[in-house]
């Protein structure tokens, strides 16, 4: 590879900057007196704390999981602090123009103006600045709409009665050890409730960032389509440069009712570490989603360039008849990354569907596997799967896996699972030098077309974004 | 029933009573090895999908199984394969008086280790054990950790082994439930070829527990053709490991037919320590009632320029349970990697299960590598086509699920096993509903 080459894949985090603001910070550790600080901090209702209580205690007794394709040493979770918020001010601001200059600013460069962007693209953003919520745009608007789209604290005050009814009902606090911890300690996040038969007037976005050194980001997402609804839901994260690594440990949790259609995009971006491996987030995520009505929908899409590590498996329950699944991904790893993802879907109805596209691109010393698990039961009659998962590879000091597993109990089902390795071809590639065009944009225009089927489900703005994530990972990354 | 812990101390209980030839060094390695390692259960990924519940529930460890048979009996149910040179064990112990191979056995070709000259012996102790991990494989160990007797087959370099050699493994009825044990090392010096036939058979039902072991080692170009037949009653349980080395410009292809058991577990495990290798897998498994069966194949891609192809196909109905692992592991050098692995189901019953799992692990980018796995009822499209030409739906029915087991079937490189095959296979589906007849359409 030419030094060219190489000084591109080693480019620099844009996005490893850090914010200089006065936060508040528990001290490191992890006992009960912190989740009851957290949730005094947050104003909490007595039945909530002992929710997180309960929580806590099953993390307790619960062994960290080693089935991941991953090496890492031991994340010591006493030497990490649970709370961050920016400033101490008790009280919180409560519009735009209260939010610390400094804070917009970050913001600003990240490229997601709250202003300018909102107004423009026509979305709302709820960003997450380490563990607190700092403001929600086109508030007003979505509540014309009877559309509820808060930080997950206001709405652990406002509306109980969902929060109750939904909050662990399709991820429960002792579902694995990340998800346990997430739900003993998380400090904000995001709640979106979508009334019977509306159709969200805008696409909702939330932006995370980890600013503080030595915080664990653990927010926890709830979104809820009530019967025929519809919504389009953004994540994108950052994170500065740190030496150390840091956790975040999410949960989202989908709930879609009768003929509700959901749809989840995600970029990630944390930071990998740099050109040694060192430092970079560890990002231990549960997501999944449960149709839980007939006819229902929930897409998956994500865009996985950042963290040190990613752990993450956005699942589909298809509980209801007809439901259908879907999970499409491109996960990109670059020097010292390491990716274990993929999917579950678990067909319970009748006549269920599911289609699974998965796109893997492992570069410089990185191992990337995608690890899938398909389930059919045996009410779930007519089910219908489509697997496909493709994985490029660039340079020869990295790693592409494939783990998916099928598990049918079902005659009436038909399932496919189709997987393939290569590189780069030279044919591909020569055939695009032929006319004219230079071997850097050859390869950018090839790893381009092989996630277009993903690309391609994704909301404009950020597919985008997406593309040119990629292509400053990997322009020329072929010697 | 009794617990994984108990099993394992039953294994190690029963090693009082038995001896190994004192020359060879490997038992006292493995019984070492096997004190540190636990009986796999659920939780173990590799056993994730098959639960040893008949090991559990029966004391087979306690006793050992004897080799006493009909011998009219064993003749018959052995059936001709025409002109091969046959070795026949009953309940792992070598029956000389079914068995005649004495041409090979003059020229040295075949072995028991209890016969093994010096030479024989250091090239035993040299090979056996060599050709996996003992700690992924807890079998395997509890195989070598009592060697009684056992079976070399050396190709000497340069030399094509005219006749075919069938290795036929009997299990018959014992007083009471028992552990039966056979082990093969088959060494192929450069240039060699031979072709092998394994029929894993039974006199009826059998209430042993067969554990049977083979290692092959490929040596520069030398070539083997290995037919496998697993054809048993349903009663048994049997766990067989296969473990093949090869070296630079070897050869090895396989062709297995295996029904369900109680319990049937196959791992195969192919190194490629040399450029140039190739290895092909072709299997079909079938399972009906209550049986199971368990496939485990492992290709470690260590080498460059080798090529592997595997085509597995199961059939799987009633309350059966089938399990295909196929895992494709490429190491960082063994770039211009050509891999492909394919399994294809057929699923008839809404009791049954099939869980696949093929897996690929790549650590060099100048491969082609895929898998693929699917999972299907019968073609309603093919049916269509069928009943559209005035057959009706059962006969197209069969007519499709012969079609699909027979693919494999016909592949098979001796025309005798197929006549075998055939034989086990109307055995088979004479009580699968609407399926007893499938023979005779053909």
């Amino acid at each position: 590879m030419s030094d060219e080459i190489n000084a591109l894949i080693r480019r620099e985090y844009e996005a490893g900057f850090v914010t200089n603001i006065e936060s508040e910070t528990l001290p490191p550790g992890l006992n009960e007196e912190v989740v009851r600080v957290i949730s005094a901090k947050k104003n909490e209702p007595e039945w909530m704390l002992e929710w997180r209580l309960e929580a806590y205690r099953k993390w307790r007794e619960m062994e960290i999981p080693t089935w991941a394709h991953l090496k890492h040493p031991p994340v010591d979770f006493d030497a990490i602090s649970y709370y961050s918020s920016p400033k101490s001010k008790n009280d919180g601001p409560k519009s735009l123009d209260e939010v610390d200059p400094e804070i917009l600013e970050t913001f600003e460069k990240l490229g997601i103006p709250l202003h300018e962007r909102a107004k423009l693209a026509g979305v709302a953003v709820d960003a997450v600045f380490d563990s607190v919520s700092i403001g929600t745009t086109f508030k007003d608007d979505l509540a014309k709409a009877g559309v509820i789209f808060c930080s997950i604290s206001e709405a652990i005050r406002d509306y109980p009665e969902l929060i109750q009814k939904y909050l662990g009902s399709v991820v429960p606090q002792q579902d694995n050890f990340y998800a346990a911890l997430n739900s003993a300690v998380f400090s904000d996040g995001s709640f979106v409730y979508i009334p019977k038969n509306t159709r969200c007037p805008m696409e909702l976005s939330t932006y995370f960032r980890i600013n503080e050194l030595n915080t664990g980001q653990f927010e926890r997402t709830l979104i809820v389509a009530d019967e025929g609804s519809q919504v389009s839901y953004l994540e994108g994260c950052t994170a500065p440069m740190r030496d150390e690594n840091q956790l975040h440990a999410a949960v989202v949790e989908l709930v879609a009712l009768g003929n509700a259609d959901i749809k989840y995009s995600t970029v990630q971006n944390w930071y990998p570490g740099d050109e040694n491996g060192k430092g970079g987030i560890y990002n231990f995520v549960t997501k999944r989603g449960v149709c839980d009505g007939a006819n229902s929908k929930i897409s998956w899409t994500q865009v996985e360039t950042g963290s040190a590590i990613t752990w993450k498996y956005p699942s589909v329950i298809l509980r209801g008849d007809n439901s259908i699944g879907e999970f499409y991904s491109v996960a990109l790893t670059n020097g010292y990354q390491q990716a274990d993802t993929g999917t579950k879907m678990i067909h319970l109805g009748k006549n269920t569907k599911s289609t699974i596209v998965s796109k893997g691109i492992s570069a410089g010393r990185s191992q990337n596997a995608y690890r899938g698990l398909v389930r059919i039961s045996p009410r779930a009659d007519g089910a219908r799967n489509h697997t496909q998962c493709d994985s490029l590879l660039i340079g020869d000091q990295c790693g592409a896996h494939t783990f998916p597993y099928i598990e049918n109990k079902n005659p009436d089902a038909i399932l496919e699972h189709e997987a393939t390795t290569s590189k780069v071809s030279d044919d591909q590639l020569f055939l695009c030098r032929q006319r004219g065009i230079d071997e850097e944009k050859a390869v950018s225009m090839i790893v381009n077309g092989f996630c277009k089927e993903v690309f391609k489900e994704l909301p404009m703005e950020f597919a985008v974004e997406a593309g040119k994530l990629l292509e400053v990972s990997l322009e020329g990354a072929v010697g | 029933m009794i617990t994984p812990n108990e099993l394992k101390q039953q294994a190690q209980n029963s090693w009082q009573h038995q001896s190994s030839l004192d020359w060879l060094s490997l038992p006292a390695k493995a019984r070492a090895t096997f004190a540190g390692l636990d009986i796999p259960t659920r939780k173990t990924e590799a056993w994730k999908y098959t639960p040893l519940t008949p090991l559990l529930n029966n004391a087979y460890l306690a006793n050992q199984a004897a080799g006493d048979v009909d011998a009219g009996a064993a003749e018959t149910r052995i059936g001709p394969l025409g002109d091969v040179s046959r070795l026949v064990f009953i309940n792992g112990h070598f029956t000389p008086g079914l068995s005649r191979f004495s041409d090979l056995e003059n020229q040295g070709i075949i072995t028991l280790f209890s016969n093994a000259n010096d030479t024989q012996r250091d090239l035993i102790n040299a090979e056996l054990g060599t050709g996996f991990e003992p700690k992924e494989h807890i079998f395997a160990t509890l195989n070598y950790s009592s060697v009684a007797d056992g079976l070399l087959i050396h190709a000497p370099a340069d030399f094509k082994v005219q006749q075919a050699i069938q290795l036929v493994y009997l299990s018959t009825a014992e007083a009471d439930t028992s552990l039966a044990q056979s082990r093969v090392l088959v060494c192929a010096e450069a240039g060699s070829s031979l072709e092998l036939i394994e029929q894993f058979d039974s006199l009826g039902a059998t209430n042993v527990f067969h554990n049977h072991m083979m290692e092959v080692s490929l040596h520069p170009n030398a070539r083997m053709v290995h037919t496998r037949l697993q054809v048993e009653h349903e009663s048994l349980t049997h766990i067989n490991g296969l473990h093949i080395k090869l070296a630079q410009g070897s050869h090895y292809e396989q062709h297995a037919l295996a029904f369900g058991s109680a319990l049937k577990r196959n791992d195969i495990n192919v190194s490629f320590n040399g450029n140039n290798a190739y290895c092909r897998l072709n299997g079909v498994f079938l399972s009906k009632h209550k049986q199971h069966i368990d496939n485990h194949l492992n290709l470690e891609h260590a080498a460059p320029h080798c090529n592997s192809d595997t085509e597995y196909k199961g059939f799987i109905t009633d309350s059966s349970r089938a399990v295909f692992n196929g895992r494709i592991h490429i190491h960082q050098h063994a770039q211009k990697t050509a891999a492909h692995l394919n399994s294809k189901n057929l699923l008839l019953s809404k009791q049954a299960e099939l869980d696949t799992k093929p897996e690929l692990e790549i650590y060099a980018d100048d491969v082609k590598c895929s898998h693929g796995a699917s999972i299907g009822k019968l073609d309603d499209k093919s049916l269509f086509y069928f009943q559209s030409r005035g057959i009706d739906r059962a006969t197209a029915e069969a007519m499709l699920c012969l079609g699909f087991v027979n693919e494999m079937v016909e592949q098979f490189p001796n025309g005798a096993v197929i006549e075998l095959a055939r034989q086990r296979l109307a055995e088979f589906f004479n009580d699968v509903d609407k399926l007893n007849n499938l023979w005779s359409l053909e």
